[in-house]
């Protein structure tokens, strides 16, 4: 049996780390980001949503180290730690039993996860695999916008936006195909 | 060859060609094995294994396509599902790409809370409702990807999604783009169920030609690997396994005999009148079985084989014990007394059978009986025809008569191990082959495939079932709703891992009222929900479909059984519930047992009532097996005592009976001796191969009692015995190496117990008078 929205539900919001970038072409600058091995940096999150009166609020710690290992930590609201690591998918939230998954039994998460290792790999080809990526004008630094190609992720995922200077990413944006989205700004860490 | 227009084989010709006609026309193979087992079982133990054999889970079919990297594999796996179901050979095909969102299915979405199993009143409080959306909000929070927006509008408890959850077994297939995928992502998985029976193996022989021929055309499809595992695909190839053994063995055991006994005769049209008797017992006994019994069973062509070799035997004798230029009835005049009597021990043995209450038993008995003795008759009254005086074997074996000259240290030795073989049997309690599946083919490779697939699918086995019955569809349901506590109640303390149970799926329309009735009224909903809304952040209005659809709720019509078969769900319940008559029974398959005794015990309380019964399928055809073994062993004995009788009035001499009895019977004893530290279990074929070598043993020792004093006859005796055991050794040698559990059975006990046979009745008896 199928439940798609479990695999939603399971879709975790997983942040580029800052990296250097420049005004060349997507696979130069997406090439430059594999130099990165390890990340640790501030977020904070703003999620809307047509159910919500208005917007949520989130912060917390993000954590990448190269080739496969993600850590979402939320401080606020919840104490919550999301960890991919590979495959597995551990969930830790305060006073509850942690769980564990597989990343390959949620479909539309492996996808999306896959590319932001793509990205932070800096494997250009991995990441057109998933989606359409374009380069849009931006006033001081680089943005790009991935479009789904699969449509089973484009019936959750509308399109993701990457933001960044030449200090690294300093923004990434989900757009849902549902309707609200979800903003996340990173300041570097110590 | 110059024939005499005698009316004997003018007779034998026109019965040859009637009965070969009415074979050719009637003869009907069955190879389903329930059809061999008694029908003594109770009537609810038929129905079940009706339902076992024809039921939905027997015609499932699981499928694995590998091959390729997983896109393209569950592209395939689509291209599959949807070749098949366009087919019309299935009426079920699922590989996970099934939609199960609100909108895709809107019937089941719209009766969530009727078949949600936690809706009751406190359900719908404020307090409920509260901790339900904080869920909602956590959801909301801690996922990138919300649920759509309508879905969780309209339920904001999840009750839709916890109903689907709720049906999950513990252990479901992984996922991969959409579709069933084994865990290591390497193939992709389907299931299907089939319309035609299990058992109808040439239905389900299009069924394989279908998937052969769609893999092999649809580019879609290549160029990658299908493999499939059933119930239906096990019997199938169990046929086509021993089919294809028993054609390749008796070509190849027909080629030899026929080579050898020309080796022996030198004479190709005394080999191919040795073959008479053979073709016309067989003949005769399978036209007998068909007429009786409208068709014959596999096993019973199987053992009626092994009749070879003893029906071989005795042309044997009668060539063997020709002089030179003697006339052929003669000889056969000489040697008729003891051919005689030898029928008659042998047929005796298997006569006791035809008194059994077991189809299959009074089969076998009445093929041997009636095979054997037509092929005597044939021996008596049909050979010395058309065998003319001049011919003789010529023999040249005579280097060999000084070795088969009796010894005293070999007969005190061979009666040693007859009595340590005695006491080892007496004393040994595993003798027997308790696990019935054990006769089936070795299928090493396909039951591994099927456990693999069923572990990666989550599907259960199909052993241990509870069976409940009921008057009503509804009735039913309500008496499944009483168990399911007490079933909970197992899985909790880890009696079994899970079971399946209708209700699980649909509650009874008792149930569905009462749930409804828990539903409050518009008005109370509303404040409720107003409260479960203070001090969290949605909207006031995100959930006003919420009520909308709980109040839409209290006013549908109960769901019936036979709508929800209509549903997408409907298909997967179709193996848990059927209806036999005006009776309604559910199964419930139980899945990892750990304590098999807890369960009984714990069920006795339920089971009292005489409407739920547990059942393990394998121990009860186990012990339907086992049962049919035990009675043929009691009539094997009474067989015993009656050829014993027949040996004491055919040779009016104690002391003359003893010396042809015990020799057999010492053989016999050696030969299970022999099985059992060969490692064999002993079951029924290898209870009646025995009772085949007591006749041949029988035959052995009968020819060697007679004439003690004359040594030509002796010679030609030894010379008869000698070309009888290479024969019957060299035909179930080869079938001893079969891989069919049932050939080598019978063939390793008809080898050995031919060559013990032969060794008895040489060295066991001290010789009355010496000849040389």
């Amino acid at each position: 049996m199928k439940i798609r929205s479990l695999g939603c539900l399971l879709l975790l919001a997983w942040p580029w780390p800052l990296l250097a970038a420049d005004d060349g072409d997507i696979t130069a600058l997406l090439a430059r980001f594999a130099q990165h091995r390890e990340f640790v940096g501030e977020f904070k999150e703003y999620k809307t949503s047509g159910l919500l009166a208005h917007t949520l609020e989130l912060e917390g710690q993000l954590i990448y180290r190269a080739p496969a290992y993600l850590e979402k930590h939320i401080h606020k609201p919840y104490d919550e730690r999301q960890i991919i690591d590979g495959d597995q998918v551990i969930l830790e939230h305060a006073g509850e039993p942690r769980r564990t998954l597989s990343l390959t039994s949620v479909p539309e998460m492996k996808i999306v996860v896959d590319s932001l290792r793509a990205t932070l790999a800096g494997d250009a080809a991995a990441l057109r695999a998933n989606y359409r990526v374009q380069k849009l004008a931006q006033a001081d630094g680089w943005h790009l916008r991935l479009t789904p190609r699969d449509a089973a992720v484009e019936e959750s995922v509308r399109e993701i936006h990457i933001s960044g200077n030449d200090i690294g990413i300093r923004e990434f944006r989900i757009v849902q195909t549902a309707g609200g989205e979800s903003r996340v700004v990173i300041a570097p860490g110590s | 060859m110059r024939l005499r227009p005698h009316p004997w084989i003018l007779a034998w010709l026109v019965l040859l060609a009637a009965t070969g006609t009415y074979v050719a026309s009637h003869a009907r193979l069955v190879t389903d094995m329930s059809q061999f087992l008694p029908t003594g079982a109770s009537p609810l133990q038929t129905i079940l294994l009706e339902q076992v054999r024809t039921g939905a889970a027997s015609r499932l079919l699981l499928l694995a396509v590998d091959g390729a990297e997983p896109v393209k594999l569950a592209q395939a796996s689509r291209e599959l599902r949807r070749r098949a179901e366009a087919s019309g050979l299935f009426d079920m095909v699922q590989n996970g790409a099934e939609q199960w969102t609100p909108a895709q299915q809107p019937l089941l979405f719209s009766y969530r809370y009727l078949l949600n199993d936690r809706v009751d009143a406190v359900y719908f409080s404020s307090a409920s409702l509260h901790a339900a959306l904080q869920r909602q909000l956590r959801i909301l929070t801690s996922s990138m990807v919300a649920l759509p927006l309508n879905d969780v509008q309209a339920d904001p408890t999840s009750a839709y999604l916890d109903y689907l959850l709720s049906l999950r077994p513990p252990s479901s297939p992984e996922q991969q783009h959409d579709v069933w995928f084994s865990k290591d992502g390497t193939q992709a998985l389907l299931v299907a169920r089939t319309v035609a029976p299990a058992f109808s193996l040439e239905a389900q022989q299009q069924v394989m030609s279908f998937l052969g021929s769609v893999m092999q055309q649809d580019p879609l499809l290549q160029p990658l690997h299908l493999q499939f595992s059933g119930p239906a695909l096990f019997a199938q190839q169990a046929k086509d396994l021993i089919a294809g053994e028993v054609s390749r063995i008796s070509l190849l055991t027909t080629v030899l005999m026929l080579a050898f006994l020309t080796l022996v005769f030198r004479n190709l049209s005394l080999v191919l009148l040795s073959a008479l008797p053979l073709v016309s017992g067989l003949l005769a006994a399978v036209a007998v079985v068909t007429a009786w019994y409208g068709a014959l069973h596999g096993i019973t062509l199987a053992f009626g084989a092994t009749l070879v070799g003893v029906a071989v035997d005795y042309p044997t004798h009668l060539f063997a014990h020709k002089a030179p230029q003697e006339a052929a009835a003669l000889t056969m005049a000489r040697i008729w007394p003891t051919l005689r009597l030898g029928l008659v021990t042998t047929v005796i043995g298997y006569f006791a059978m035809l008194f059994s209450d077991f189809t299959g038993l009074v089969q076998l008995g009445l093929f041997a009986c009636v095979g054997l003795t037509v092929a005597v008759l044939v021996t008596r009254w049909l050979l010395p025809l058309l065998v003319p005086a001049s011919w003789s074997v010529r023999w040249r074996g005579t280097a060999l008569d000084p070795l088969l000259r009796p010894r005293r240290a070999l007969r005190i030795a061979l009666w040693l191990v007859a009595g340590a073989a005695l006491l080892f049997i007496l004393g040994d309690r595993q003798i027997w082959e308790e696990d019935i599946a054990s006769l089936n083919p070795e299928q090493k490779a396909q039951k591994n495939l099927d456990r693999h697939l069923r572990d990666q699918l989550g599907a259960p086995d199909t052993r241990h079932f509870i069976l409940v019955s009921a008057a009503s569809d509804e009735a039913l349901l309500q008496r499944s709703e009483q168990l399911r506590p007490l079933l909970d109640a197992l899985v909790n303390d880890g009696v079994i891992r899970h079971y399946e149970i209708i209700s699980r799926y649909l509650a009874s329309q008792a149930r569905q009222r009462q749930r409804q009735q828990a539903i409050p009224a518009v008005d109370a909903l509303a404040a409720n929900l107003r409260q479960g809304l203070a001090d969290l952040p949605f909207r006031a209005d995100a959930f006003a479909g919420f009520v909308t659809a709980a109040q839409a709720s209290r006013q549908l019509p109960p769901l019936t059984l036979a709508e929800f078969r209509r549903t997408a769900l409907g298909q997967q319940v179709d193996n848990l519930v059927f209806r036999h008559g005006d009776q309604w029974f559910g199964l419930v398959p139980l899945v990892n047992i750990s304590d098999y005794a807890a369960l009984e015990q714990r069920l006795a309380t339920m089971a009292a009532a005489q409407d739920v019964v547990l059942l393990d399928l394998k121990a009860q055809s186990n012990q339907l097996m086992s049962g049919y073994r035990d009675h043929a062993l009691g009539l094997a004995a009474i067989g015993a005592v009656g050829i014993f009788l027949a040996l004491l009035l055919g040779l009016r001499s104690l002391p003359g009976a003893l010396r042809v009895f015990l020799p057999t019977a010492a053989a016999a004893l050696v030969t299970t001796l022999c099985l059992l530290l060969l490692g064999e279990r002993l079951h029924l074929l290898h209870l009646a191969s025995l009772l085949l070598v007591i006749g041949i043993g029988m035959d052995y020792s009968l020819f060697f009692q007679r004439h003690q004093d004359a040594g030509e006859e002796r010679a030609q005796t030894l010379r008869a015995l000698l070309i009888c055991a290479m024969t019957t050794i060299l035909v179930f040698g080869i079938l001893a190496f079969a891989v069919t559990p049932v050939l080598h059975a019978i063939g390793l006990t008809v080898s050995l117990g031919t060559l013990l046979s032969f060794l008895y009745a040489v060295y066991s008896a001290p010789r009355v008078a010496a000849a040389d």
